[in-house]
C-alpha cells in the first residue's frame, strides 16, 4: 500500500517535472529567445515577402505543417543516419512536403497569394529554422521535446513574421488582409527589404528591453527574500543565544522572559521551513552551446 | 555582348548592387551566425561560391530541358534542392576520404553552405523572371557569393564598433546589426532604381 501511494506519488512528480520542461522548452523559442528576434534565425521570408498579412499567415502554417514532421522524424531517425546524410534528408524531406503545401495554397487558397510566395514558399526547405531546429536541436532530443520545439519555433516565426507584415502592408498600401483601413497617407516603400530589416530590429530591442526590466524585477524580489532569510536567520541565532542565556539564569536560580520576536510579521520557530525560493522564470534556458548539435548544423 | 562581358556585368551586379542579402534576405539569417566568427568569413564564403556555381552549372540545362507545365513548376525547386543535396553529399564524402583534416575543418559549415537560400535561390531566379544565358547565370552565382563575403566582413566589422556603452542597453547585439542593415539596405537601394533579379 504504502509502497503503491509511493510509486503514484513519484510517477506524479516527474509527469509534473516533465510538463515544466516541455513548457520550458517551448517558451523558449516561443518567446524568451524567440527564432527570428533572438536566434536570428528565418529572417529570408519575412525580409523578402512579409508585406502583406496573407502571406505571413499562409507561410506561418506552411512552416508549421512541415517542421512539425520533420523534427519528429529526425527525432526517431536523426541519430542514426550519418554525419552526411543528415542534412540532404530533412532538407530534401521538407522540400518534398513543401511541394504538397505549395499545391494547397494554389488550388485550395488563391492564385494570386501562390503567384506572389511561389519563390520563397520552397525555399523555406533550406531555411535556417530547418537546419538549427530539425536538424540540430530534434536529432538529439526525444520526440516529445522535438514536437514541442518545432510548435513553439513555428508560433514564434508566425508572430514575428504576421507583426511585420501586417506593419508594412498597413505602411505600403493602407490595408490590413487587403482590406482598406482609411490610413490618410502610406509610405509605399515600407514594402523594400530595408524597412523590414529596421522593423524587426526595433522589435528585437523590445523584446530586450522587456526581459531586462523583468529579469530586474526579479532579482529584486530575490534580493527582498533573501533578506527575510537572513532576518529569519538571525532571529533564530538571538533565540538561541536567549535561550542560552535562561539556561544559565535558571541554573544560577534566576529566571528571564523569553519572548520570541517577529521580524516583519514572519514568525520564527526551530522547525519551521525556510521561506520557499520565487522562481521568476521557471522556464529552463538553453545555452548557446545546446544549439550546437552533432549532425554538422553547428555554427 | 560577348560571354565574357555579360559574366563580369552579373557579377558586378549581384556583389555591389543587388545584394542578394540586403535586397531578398537570401543568406541573411546564415550571415548574422557566421559574423560571430570572423575567421570563418573568407572560408564560408568561398564555399558558397562554390556550391552555387557548381548547382548552376547543373540545373541550368536542366531547367532547360524541363517542359513548363503545372507539375514541373512544383518540382522545379525539388529539383534544384535534390541537385544542392547530391553535391554536398558528393563533396563530404570525397572531403572524408581524401582530406579528412580538411573535412574536420569544414564539417560544421558546409551543409550551411550547401543547403542555403544564397544556392537554390539563385538556382530558381535564374530562369524565373528573367532568361539569363549561362555566362550570366554563372556571373550572377559567383556575384552573390562575392556579395555575401563584403556584406560579412562589414556587418562583421560594425558588431565590433557598435559593442560600446554609446548604444543603449536594449539594441545592443542583434538589434542595432538590424538596423545598421537596414540602413544599408537603404543606401544600396539608390543604385538601383527598382531593378530587382527577384
Amino acid at each position: 500500500m504504502k509502497t503503491d501511494r509511493h510509486t503514484k506519488t513519484k510517477s506524479a512528480k516527474s509527469g509534473t517535472h516533465q510538463f515544466w520542461k516541455l513548457t520550458g522548452i517551448f517558451m523558449d523559442t516561443f518567446l524568451l529567445r524567440n527564432i527570428v528576434l533572438v536566434q536570428a534565425i528565418g529572417l529570408c521570408p519575412i525580409i523578402a515577402v512579409g508585406v502583406n498579412l496573407q502571406y505571413g499567415v499562409v507561410l506561418t502554417l506552411c512552416t508549421a505543417a512541415v517542421l512539425l514532421p520533420c523534427s519528429l522524424c529526425m527525432s526517431f531517425f536523426g541519430d542514426r543516419l550519418p554525419d552526411w546524410l543528415r542534412a540532404p534528408t530533412y532538407t530534401v524531406g521538407a522540400s518534398v512536403l513543401l511541394i504538397g503545401a505549395a499545391a494547397i495554397v494554389d488550388r485550395c487558397i488563391s492564385n494570386e497569394v501562390y503567384a506572389a510566395l511561389y519563390l520563397f514558399l520552397p525555399l523555406m526547405a533550406v531555411n535556417t529554422i530547418f537546419t538549427y531546429r530539425a536538424g540540430g536541436f530534434s536529432v538529439s532530443n526525444r520526440p516529445a521535446a522535438a514536437l514541442v520545439d518545432a510548435l513553439g519555433s513555428s508560433l514564434g516565426f508566425g508572430i514575428v513574421i504576421c507583426v511585420v507584415s501586417a506593419l508594412r502592408e498597413l505602411a505600403s498600401f493602407g490595408t490590413l488582409w487587403n482590406i482598406p483601413v482609411g490610413l490618410r497617407w502610406t509610405l509605399p516603400e515600407a514594402a523594400l527589404p530595408y524597412a523590414a530589416f529596421i522593423i524587426l530590429g526595433f522589435m528585437a530591442a523590445f523584446l530586450q528591453w522587456v526581459k531586462s526590466v523583468a529579469g530586474r524585477m526579479s532579482a529584486r524580489r530575490d534580493s527582498r527574500v533573501t533578506s527575510h532569510k537572513a532576518a529569519a536567520l538571525a532571529a533564530e541565532a538571538d533565540k538561541a543565544d536567549i535561550a542560552a542565556e535562561s539556561e544559565e539564569a535558571e541554573a544560577v536560580g534566576l529566571t528571564a522572559e523569553t519572548e520570541l520576536s517577529t521580524e516583519e510579521g514572519l514568525p520564527v520557530e526551530n522547525d519551521a521551513p525556510a521561506p520557499a525560493r520565487v522562481e521568476s522564470f521557471p522556464f529552463s534556458q538553453l545555452s548557446d552551446d545546446a544549439l550546437e548539435q552533432k549532425g554538422g548544423s553547428e555554427a | 555582348m560577348n560571354p565574357f562581358q555579360q559574366l563580369v556585368l552579373y557579377l558586378l551586379a549581384a556583389a555591389f548592387l543587388q545584394n542578394m542579402v540586403l535586397s531578398a534576405g537570401f543568406g541573411s539569417s546564415t550571415m548574422l551566425r557566421i559574423v560571430r566568427r570572423p575567421g570563418d568569413i573568407p572560408l564560408f564564403s568561398g564555399l558558397l561560391g562554390i556550391f552555387s556555381l557548381l548547382t548552376v552549372l547543373i540545373a541550368y540545362p536542366i531547367d532547360l530541358l524541363i517542359k513548363v507545365d503545372p507539375f514541373t513548376k512544383l518540382v522545379r525547386p525539388l529539383i534544384m534542392v535534390t541537385i544542392a543535396a547530391v553535391l554536398y553529399i558528393a563533396m563530404s564524402l570525397l572531403l572524408k576520404k581524401k582530406l579528412p583534416p580538411v573535412y574536420r575543418r569544414l564539417r560544421r559549415l558546409l551543409p550551411l553552405a550547401a543547403f542555403n537560400n544564397v544556392v537554390v535561390g539563385v538556382a530558381l531566379v535564374v530562369n524565373h523572371q528573367f532568361a539569363l544565358t549561362l555566362p550570366g547565370a554563372v556571373g550572377l552565382s559567383l556575384g552573390s557569393s562575392l556579395g555575401f563575403f563584403l556584406l560579412s566582413v562589414l556587418t562583421a566589422e560594425a558588431r565590433e564598433k557598435t559593442d560600446n556603452p554609446d548604444v543603449p542597453q536594449a539594441f545592443r547585439g542583434l538589434p542595432v546589426t538590424l538596423v545598421y542593415l537596414g540602413i544599408l539596405a537603404l543606401a544600396v537601394m539608390g543604385f538601383t532604381s527598382g531593378f530587382s533579379f527577384i
